[in-house]
């Protein structure tokens, strides 16, 4: 099996910060860290070729430089990619896994990048190439070097690997049912024994970390703007027409409200399988409150409401589907000149 | 839904039945309503009391859409 | 309380007279089960259905699921409140038809939209999806119903519960006289002695019709969260009657909860039993969320609990209930281990939960119900010849997501489905 190494200037024993903008380079072997990783890869991996770069400037030009050096890796024709370890180091990290990748997009071959699991990198590329943990400095490097010795040999062969925690690589945001032997209740009894008598346990389930986005500025004068009316709530139109699934939507439609002051029982029905739709049913304006928004803009308070609302059902949605549908409501938003909205959700 | 309309520049007022949850989850402008199954009504009151709260429930939107906020912000009814 | 259950397992079960049970065999009389059907003219009519595991058959409009259990000649009854009066059940000796359930499969009278709409739970007996499926492991009669003289949904919804109730309670009975295959004793008395003082907090579907959970006889969206010796629901003191995909939870699982078996098998051992806490969740708004939660929370403190193991039933905003219990439990100094099933999307990089507290720190996987299946075709179709939400012929190939398997999510549990990270 053959194999090429990626290192920054420091690791290929160039020099450190004041080489950090070297360009890319190659060297036929092993080089530092790599010839302690040819001794873990035996006889069944050669390390064929190593390719280095300057951190700096990995860093700030990666769209000259990756190609650069992903033309050297392709002259030594690996059958696996290794890059690192670069441990806590940032820029480091950044420049193996943009190496990683690209070796995946454009070659087509296996890599894999040893980093510390909170190396900036990690949360940006963890999705898209295989990341071995490390220690956080150079410490752990006999440690680092055994599994990417061990994950190299089987990413070069071909194999698919298993789950995170049995193989040994960062979650790449993935995740596949399986079976245990007890039941969920059993091992959630386990794990709760665990934690009252003080022992470490392993949740199955980590929490997710929502992010943030910046508000939009404040409208200037609502009396001045123009509001669309936007809906999770599957308000649509007595037959529901276009079909709107109730569970999991794939869609999202668009309902005219021209010369509609206040949205009458009977003309709309509820497309949503989570609540009790009779109020709805009654009186539509408890779900888009249409007439009172008319009655604000009669009163000059909202400057001009949309002639449309917006729907779809947010029972079980697919979150990355509902993350479409809101972008694309946003850019139809757009061309119709609107300012601001009202988004009525579950 | 809220943050990709606000991540595409739109200010936006969610109108909710759980408003600690929309704040849990990031959107910026939240106004609380009424009941899960009708968020913008209250079906015990009389018909023209229910719509003179919902333009009260509007007004509270227009509010949050002209206040300038740093984070999830929750704007009640002024009763 | 003691109870002693009686374990009357079926391999096999035929249509036949007379109506019998014997070593395994179970010989059920159709007329008499028409009979017992019939009498409520609520239905129209009745006809019987078996499958057993590993047969190529696939089930459409399945509602409940029932273990047969029955006391002999017990003051109090199995599913009190249904088959007696509402007294409490939990102890002296209790006949159960072990691995074998009584379904209703039916069509609802009169048009229902929301969550009101009945949503399909497929019932599959083989193939890929029965790892997944409730009913897939064990020997099923289905009754397949014809509405009578109903005048509502809830009103023949309560006809066809009680209808297979008595059918439940026949079949049950014909156990008597006869030796069981095990003995089970189930007490969780005694002194706790230093063990742990762990409860069980259940939250079940009571959001209104046809998505309703029944608590001795009597339905329990009005309930708060409210104490129950576990025994009592291995008597049937909690009926489901939850009718929406994969995420219900039926009577069987009620009666034979995996949090009820995995504490049980350790009390007077490692821990020790402190009750169990049955509350709703679908809570219409955050204030009766809220309520609810604090009231699970005080009520686990009045059981000097030491930590509590928590479950709950269903999708949609009740996670929010139930992240709210398991915060304020936290809070309250109860360290709460729960079981959660999982979203993630079809190829599962989508976040795995709609809704968690940052107390939530401990948690055990039932795995992501919305991975999708490939069902082959089937030799036999029970309940009619299209799916009942999205029309699609029944005895092909079907593309589904797991959370639309009957009772996916009490099943993935009990089979021990979980999801890792790749």
């Amino acid at each position: 099996m053959r194999i090429v190494h990626y290192l920054n200037q420091f690791f290929a024993g160039i020099g450190g910060e004041e080489h950090a903008d070297m360009p890319p380079g190659s060297r036929p072997g092993a080089v530092g860290p790599g010839l302690a990783l040819q001794k873990l890869l035996g006889g069944n991996g050669e390390i064929v070729g190593t390719v280095f770069c300057g951190d700096g400037l990995i860093g700030d030009r990666p769209d000259v430089v990756v190609p650069d050096i992903v033309t050297l890796i392709d002259a030594f024709a690996p059958d696996v990619v290794v890059a690192g370890p670069a441990f806590g180091a940032g820029r480091y990290g950044l420049g193996c896994a943009r190496v990683c990748a690209a070796v995946g997009a454009r070659l087509r071959i296996a890599a894999l990048a040893a980093m510390a699991p909170d190396n900036v990198a990690v949360e940006l590329h963890r999705r898209e190439i295989v990341i071995v943990p490390t220690t956080a400095t150079a410490v752990g490097m006999p440690g680092a070097l055994a599994a990417m010795a061990r994950l190299a040999l089987r990413l070069g062969r071909g194999e698919s690997l298993g789950p995170a925690a049995i193989d040994g690589y960062v979650p790449r945001g993935r995740r596949m049912n399986t079976w245990a032997q007890a039941s969920a209740s059993a091992r959630a009894v386990a794990l709760l024994q665990a934690r009252l008598r003080g022992e470490p346990f392993s949740t199955e389930v980590p929490l997710p970390r929502y992010d943030r986005v910046t508000p939009p500025p404040p409208v200037a004068d609502p009396a001045r703007m123009r509001l669309a009316l936007v809906t999770e709530c599957g308000l649509v139109p007595a037959g529901n027409p276009d079909h709107l699934e109730w569970v999991r939507a794939s869609k999202w439609l668009r309902y005219g409200l021209d010369g509609v002051d206040d949205l009458a029982r009977g003309d709309y029905e509820v497309a949503h399988g989570g609540y009790d739709a009779a109020f709805a049913v009654e009186d539509p304006d408890r779900l888009v409150p249409v007439d009172a928004v008319r009655e604000l803009a009669r009163s000059g308070e909202i400057g001009e409401v949309l002639d449309a609302y917006y729907v779809t059902c947010g029972n079980h949605g697919v979150l990355g589907q509902m993350a479409t549908h809101a972008r694309e409501i946003a850019a139809d938003l757009r061309r119709q000149h609107v300012d601001a909205v009202l988004l009525v959700a579950t | 839904m809220a943050k990709e309309l606000e991540r595409a520049g739109f200010p936006t007022a969610t109108v909710t039945s759980l408003a600690a949850v929309a704040v849990k989850v990031g959107a910026n402008r939240v106004v609380r309503g009424d009941r899960f199954s009708h968020p913008c009504g209250r079906p015990g009151l009389p018909r023209a009391e229910e719509r003179a709260w919902r333009v009260e429930l509007v007004r509270t939107a227009l509010r949050a859409l002209a206040t300038r906020v740093e984070g999830p912000t929750v704007f009640e009814l002024r009763s | 309380m003691h109870l002693e259950v009686a374990a009357f397992p079926v391999h096999q079960a035929r249509l036949g007279a007379p109506a019998a049970y014997d070593a395994g065999a179970l010989t059920i009389d159709p007329d008499i089960v028409r009979r017992l059907v019939l009498d409520d003219p609520r239905i129209a009519d009745v006809q019987l259905e078996l499958a057993h595991p590993g047969e190529s058959v696939r089930v459409l409009r399945a509602l409940d699921a029932i273990e047969p259990l029955h006391k002999p000649g017990a003051a109090v009854s199995a599913f009190p409140g249904f088959l007696g009066p509402p007294r409490t059940a939990g102890h002296g000796l209790t006949h159960r038809l072990a691995g074998f359930t009584v379904v209703q499969v039916t069509d609802f009278p009169f048009p229902a939209s929301g969550v009101q709409a009945f949503e399909e739970g497929v019932i599959e007996m083989s193939g890929p999806g029965a790892a997944y499926s409730g009913c897939a492991d064990r020997v099923n009669v289905f009754l397949v119903l014809t509405p009578g003289r109903a005048v509502s949904n809830v009103d023949y919804d309560d006809a066809v519960r009680r209808a297979a109730l008595r059918v439940a309670d026949h079949l049950a009975a014909l156990t008597i006289g006869h030796v069981p295959e095990h003995v089970e004793t189930f007490d969780h008395g005694g002194e706790h002695a230093g063990r742990h003082r762990v409860v069980w907090v259940h939250q079940v579907r009571a959001q209104g019709p046809m998505v309703q959970s029944f608590l001795y006889g009597e339905q329990i969206s009005g309930m708060l969260p409210t104490v129950l010796d576990p025994n009592e629901l291995l008597d049937g003191a909690l009926v489901g009657a939850n009718y929406k995909t994969g995420s219900k939870t039926p009577t069987y699982v009620h009666t034979r909860h995996p949090s009820l078996l995995a504490l049980s098998a350790r009390h007077g051992r490692e821990l020790h039993v402190a009750g169990v806490i049955v509350a709703r969740g679908h809570h219409e708004n955050e204030f009766l969320k809220e309520r609810s939660a604090h009231f699970v929370a005080k009520l686990a403190t009045v059981q000097r609990a030491d930590g509590a193991l928590c479950t709950y039933e269903a999708t949609g905003n009740t996670h929010i209930d139930f992240m709210l219990t398991v915060q304020a439990l936290e809070r309250a100094g109860i360290p709460a281990a729960s079981v959660v099933h999982e979203y993630g999307g079809p190829l599962g990089d989508d976040p795995p939960l709609v809704d968690f507290v940052p107390e939530a720190i401990t948690l055990a996987s039932t795995g992501g119900i919305d991975r999708r299946l490939s069902l082959p075709a089937v030799d036999r179709v029970i309940g009619g010849a299209r799916l009942a939400h999205r029309g699609e012929p029944a005895h092909g190939p079907l593309d589904l997501p797991i959370q639309e398997l009957f009772a996916a999510t009490a099943t993935m549990n009990e089979r021990g489905a979980l999801a890792v990270d790749y």
